[in-house]
C-alpha cells in the first residue's frame, strides 16, 4: 500500500495555548464563557529575551494585522501597537501541549509524531477509509482541532516532505492524491522544502525560486554549491528517498479499534465495547499464535482528554473474558464527561503462546509441583490490584542468615529453584525486625540461656530452651563480623514458643544484647 | 475419646438438623469434607470433617497451629494473604518444618483489610486452589464473613480466617466453624501442645475441646488428652 502522510501544522500554538487556558480559567471561575468566535481577539504576542532585548517570537492573528512581526523587539512592538497584550514564552508548556496533541492524534493513526515544535506528522497509510475517506479525514482532524480552539493547517500527501510543504505554502487541507505530487510541488517556493534561510537566499540570489526550477537544476552543480542537503531535502518531498516517522510510542503489531457515530458517556456501554474490542484483539492474537502479557486501553473523549490503562498478565493469554474481569476494576476512576467517541486497544507485550517449559518441573519435589496453568488467572487478577510484586512464593537463598535466607520470586515462575536445605527447627514466621529483650541470666553460668525475659513489657519466664545455634556473620556484607549471632528456642510457662538471639559474646568489655527475632506459630 | 459428639445427639435433632440442612440446599454428605487428621476432632464435627467449600475460623495466640492440622492434610497450591502491616512476615525455612512446603505456598502480600478480604475472595472462587488462609487485622464481619463463605462454596476451597483479636469470641458471623487455639505447656520442646477449643460450629456439639501435640521429628498431630463440654 502506497504510504499516505498528512502533516499538521499549528502555526499559532503559542497563542493559542494562551487564550485556551484563559478561556478554561473563565469557565472554571463560573464566568459566562464567551461563544466560539467571540473569543478575546486582542492582539497578543508572546516574548523570549535573548541578549538582553526581548524579541517577539509569535502572535496572534490579530496582532499580525495589526502590523506585528516575529522578530521585532518588544519596544518596536509597543511602538507600532500600545495596547498589545504581552506574555513570556513558555517553551516547556508548548512542548507539553504538542505531546497531549499527538496522544490525541492516536484516534486516527497510532504512527503519529511531533515535527519541531509546532508540527505533528500523521502517517494515516490504510487508516483513512475508517473516516469516510481522506478528505474527509483532513476535514475531521481541522474541525475537531479548530473546535478546542487551535489555528491550523494541514496536508495529505505521499511524504512527509510534501505534506509538509503543501500544509506551510499550499492551500490547507490540500489531499494530493497518490503520484501526483510534481506539479503541485512544482509551483511552491524553495523554502517549503525545510531549507534553512541562508540556503534559501543564496538559491533566490541565483534565480532558483521555485521547487520546479531547483527540480530541473542539476544535481550535481547544486551539491557543489549547496551542500547535500537540498538534494537530500528535494528527493525525501519527492519520495526518491525514504523519510522515516518516529512514532511516539512503539508500533504495535496487535490492535482493534472502535469508534461510534455518537459518543457514548455510560459506563457499562464503554464496558460493552471493551469486550468487543477484546474479542477483536483476541482472534487476532490466537491468528498469530501470540497471546498479551500487557493490554493498554485508550478512551478518547469528545473534549479531547485521553484516558490511558494498562493491564498486566503473569502468562500470554488470548482468553477474552479473562482479560476483561482484569479491566472491570480499571474503569471506576474514569469519568465519561461528555463522552467517549473512539477506543483502542493495543496489545504492547505479547508473547508466543507456548506451554510453560515442561522440563523445569522436575526440579520440584514432585508432589509439590503446583499446577501454575491453573493459576495463572488468579495470579493476574491479585496481581492487578496488588501489584505483582506483592504475589509472590518464597525461595531459598545460599544464606545462612535468617533475614537472608528468603527470598520472593514471581508466584508463577517455574524455574525458580525451590531446594530448602534441611535446616534445624525454624519459626514460622519472623518479626519484621528484631526487637530488643531483656534478658536475666543464670547467676552460676552466665553463658547459658536465660531465666526469663521481658518482651512487649510482658515478662515470660522460660521452661523449656534449646541452644545456643552459632549463625556466624557474613563478613563478605557489611556489620561487624565478629559480633556473632546465638540462637535459642524456648517456651515460657505457657507454652508459647520464641526464637530469641544473643549478639556478641559475654566476655570482658563487652555486654551482648538480646533480641526476640520469631514466633514458633 | 468421642464423648462430646454423643452428648447432644438424638434423633429428633438429627432429623431436624437433616431438615435444616436440605432448606439450606447443602445436604449433608453432598459437600466435600476433608479429614482434620485426628479422629476425636473429626468426630465432634456434624458432616465428620471439615467442609471443603466453606471458611473456617481459628483464633487464639497458636492459631496457626490450625493451618498446620490442615496442611497435612491437604496438596496441591495455597494462597496466603498477609497484610502487609502485619508486625510478623512468614519464614520458609518455618514452613518447611511446619509441614506445608514454601513451593506451595502463594503468598499474597495486601493493604489493607479491604484488600485481604478481596483477595481471599477471588482465591476462594478458584478452584485450583486447595485452601485460602488469610490474616486480616481486625475482626470479620458478618457481611464480610458472608461473602467469604460464598465464595468458598463457589469454588470448593477450604478457607481458613486467622484471627487473633480477644473480642472475636462475640462477634457474629457466617463462618462454618470457629477454633480457638492457644498455647500449653509441651513436655519436650520438639512436642509443642496446644488447646484446641471448637468454639461454634454450624450444626456442631457445644464447645469440645482438646489437648493436640505435634511431633515434629515426625511431623503428625496427636490428641493427648480430649475433654467434653
Amino acid at each position: 500500500m502506497k504510504r499516505r502522510v498528512i502533516s499538521l501544522w499549528l502555526p499559532r500554538l503559542a497563542t493559542n495555548r494562551l487564550r485556551n487556558r484563559k478561556q478554561s480559567a473563565a469557565l472554571q471561575s463560573g464566568q459566562a464563557p464567551l461563544r466560539r468566535g467571540y473569543e478575546d481577539q486582542s492582539p497578543l504576542i508572546v516574548v523570549t529575551e535573548t541578549g538582553g532585548r526581548f524579541l517577539v517570537v509569535a502572535l496572534n492573528y490579530e496582532a499580525e494585522k495589526a502590523g506585528l512581526i516575529v522578530g521585532m523587539t518588544l519596544p518596536d512592538a509597543r511602538a507600532v501597537f500600545p495596547a498589545v497584550t504581552v506574555a513570556f514564552a513558555d517553551p516547556t508548556a508548548d512542548a507539553a501541549l504538542l505531546d497531549r496533541l499527538v496522544a490525541w492524534c492516536g484516534r486516527y493513526t497510532p504512527w503519529a509524531a511531533a515535527e519541531g515544535g509546532d508540527g505533528i506528522f500523521l502517517d494515516v497509510t490504510g487508516c483513512a477509509h475508517l473516516f469516510g475517506g481522506e478528505a474527509a479525514m483532513c476535514a475531521d482532524l481541522m474541525a475537531r482541532l479548530e473546535n478546542f480552539g487551535y489555528v491550523t493547517r494541514t496536508a495529505l500527501a505521499d511524504t512527509p516532505g510534501a505534506a509538509w510543504a503543501l500544509s506551510h505554502f499550499g492551500k490547507s487541507g490540500t489531499v494530493v492524491s497518490s503520484g501526483e505530487m510534481g506539479d503541485t510541488l512544482s509551483c511552491l517556493p524553495v523554502a517549503a522544502l525545510r531549507l534553512d534561510p541562508g540556503t534559501v537566499s543564496d538559491l533566490a540570489q541565483v534565480g532558483v525560486r521555485t521547487i520546479g526550477a531547483l527540480h530541473n537544476m542539476s544535481r550535481a552543480s547544486l551539491a557543489a554549491r549547496f551542500g547535500d542537503v537540498v538534494g537530500q531535502r528535494l528527493d525525501q518531498a519527492f519520495g526518491h528517498i525514504r523519510e522515516p516517522i518516529s512514532p511516539r510510542t512503539p508500533v504495535v503489531q496487535f490492535r482493534a479499534r472502535l469508534a461510534f457515530a455518537e459518543p457514548i458517556a455510560l459506563i457499562t456501554d464503554i464496558e460493552r465495547g471493551v469486550q468487543h474490542l477484546l474479542d477483536d484483539l483476541c482472534r487476532k492474537l490466537i491468528e498469530a499464535g501470540q497471546g498479551g502479557r500487557q493490554l493498554l486501553l485508550i478512551l478518547y473523549r469528545v473534549d479531547g482528554e485521553v484516558f490511558k490503562t494498562v493491564v498486566g498478565a503473569a502468562r500470554p493469554t488470548c482468553d477474552p473474558t479473562r482479560l476483561a474481569r482484569l479491566f472491570s476494576g480499571r474503569l471506576c476512576g474514569f469519568e465519561p464527561a461528555f463522552g467517549v467517541d473512539v477506543m483502542t486497544l493495543t496489545a504492547s507485550v505479547t508473547e508466543p503462546m507456548t506451554p510453560v517449559t515442561p522440563a523445569m518441573r522436575h526440579i520440584l519435589p514432585p508432589n509439590q509441583a503446583i499446577c501454575s496453568d491453573g493459576l495463572a488467572p488468579l495470579i493476574d487478577c491479585l496481581g492487578n490490584r496488588l501489584g505483582f510484586d506483592q504475589v509472590v512464593r518464597l525461595t531459598a537463598i545460599e544464606s545462612h542468615l535468617p533475614e537472608r535466607m528468603v527470598k520472593a520470586t514471581s508466584a508463577l515462575d517455574d524455574t525458580a529453584i525451590f531446594a530448602w536445605p534441611l535446616s534445624p527447627s525454624r519459626p514460622l514466621r519472623l518479626l519484621g525486625w528484631p526487637e530488643r529483650i531483656e534478658a536475666i541470666l543464670p547467676e552460676q553460668d552466665p553463658q547459658a540461656s536465660p531465666l526469663s525475659f521481658q518482651w512487649r513489657r510482658t515478662d515470660h519466664e522460660i521452661r523449656l530452651s534449646e541452644g545456643p545455634e552459632r549463625i556466624a556473620p557474613e563478613w563478605w556484607v557489611e556489620g561487624d563480623p565478629t559480633r556473632t549471632w546465638d540462637y535459642w528456642r524456648v517456651e515460657d510457662t505457657m507454652g508459647r514458643q520464641f526464637w530469641i538471639c544473643r549478639h556478641g559474646l559475654l566476655r570482658p568489655g563487652e555486654s551482648p544484647e538480646w533480641f526476640m527475632h520469631g514466633l514458633f506459630v | 475419646m468421642s464423648l462430646a459428639r454423643t452428648f447432644h445427639r438424638t434423633p429428633t435433632i438429627d432429623a431436624l438438623r437433616a431438615q435444616v440442612a436440605t432448606i439450606e440446599q447443602n445436604a449433608v454428605g453432598g459437600r466435600k469434607i476433608i479429614s482434620l487428621g485426628l479422629s476425636a476432632l473429626d468426630a465432634a464435627l456434624p458432616e465428620g470433617g471439615l467442609v471443603l467449600g466453606g471458611v473456617h475460623e481459628a483464633t487464639g495466640s497458636a492459631a496457626g497451629c490450625f493451618v498446620g492440622m490442615v496442611a497435612t492434610q491437604l496438596e496441591g497450591p495455597v494462597l496466603w494473604c498477609v497484610d502487609v502491616d502485619a508486625r510478623t512476615k512468614l519464614f520458609g525455612p518455618g514452613l518447611v518444618s511446619f509441614g506445608l512446603h514454601p513451593v506451595r505456598v502463594i503468598v499474597a502480600h495486601c493493604r489493607g483489610r479491604t484488600d485481604l478480604l478481596w483477595a481471599m475472595e477471588e482465591g476462594l472462587r478458584t478452584s485450583a486452589l486447595m485452601a485460602v488462609i488469610g490474616e486480616p487485622l481486625g475482626i470479620v464481619d458478618l457481611i464480610a464473613s458472608r461473602r467469604l463463605q460464598l465464595a468458598a462454596e463457589a469454588g470448593e476451597t477450604l478457607g481458613i480466617v486467622l484471627n487473633v483479636e480477644k473480642e472475636v469470641r462475640f462477634a457474629p458471623s457466617a463462618l462454618e466453624s470457629r477454633w480457638r487455639i492457644d498455647s500449653e505447656p509441651a513436655v519436650d520442646l520438639v512436642c509443642p501442645r496446644w488447646r484446641v477449643v471448637l468454639e461454634r460450629c454450624r450444626g456442631g456439639v457445644h464447645e469440645p475441646y482438646w489437648i493436640v501435640e505435634r511431633d515434629e521429628t515426625k511431623g503428625h498431630f496427636a490428641v493427648v488428652t480430649a475433654f467434653g463440654d
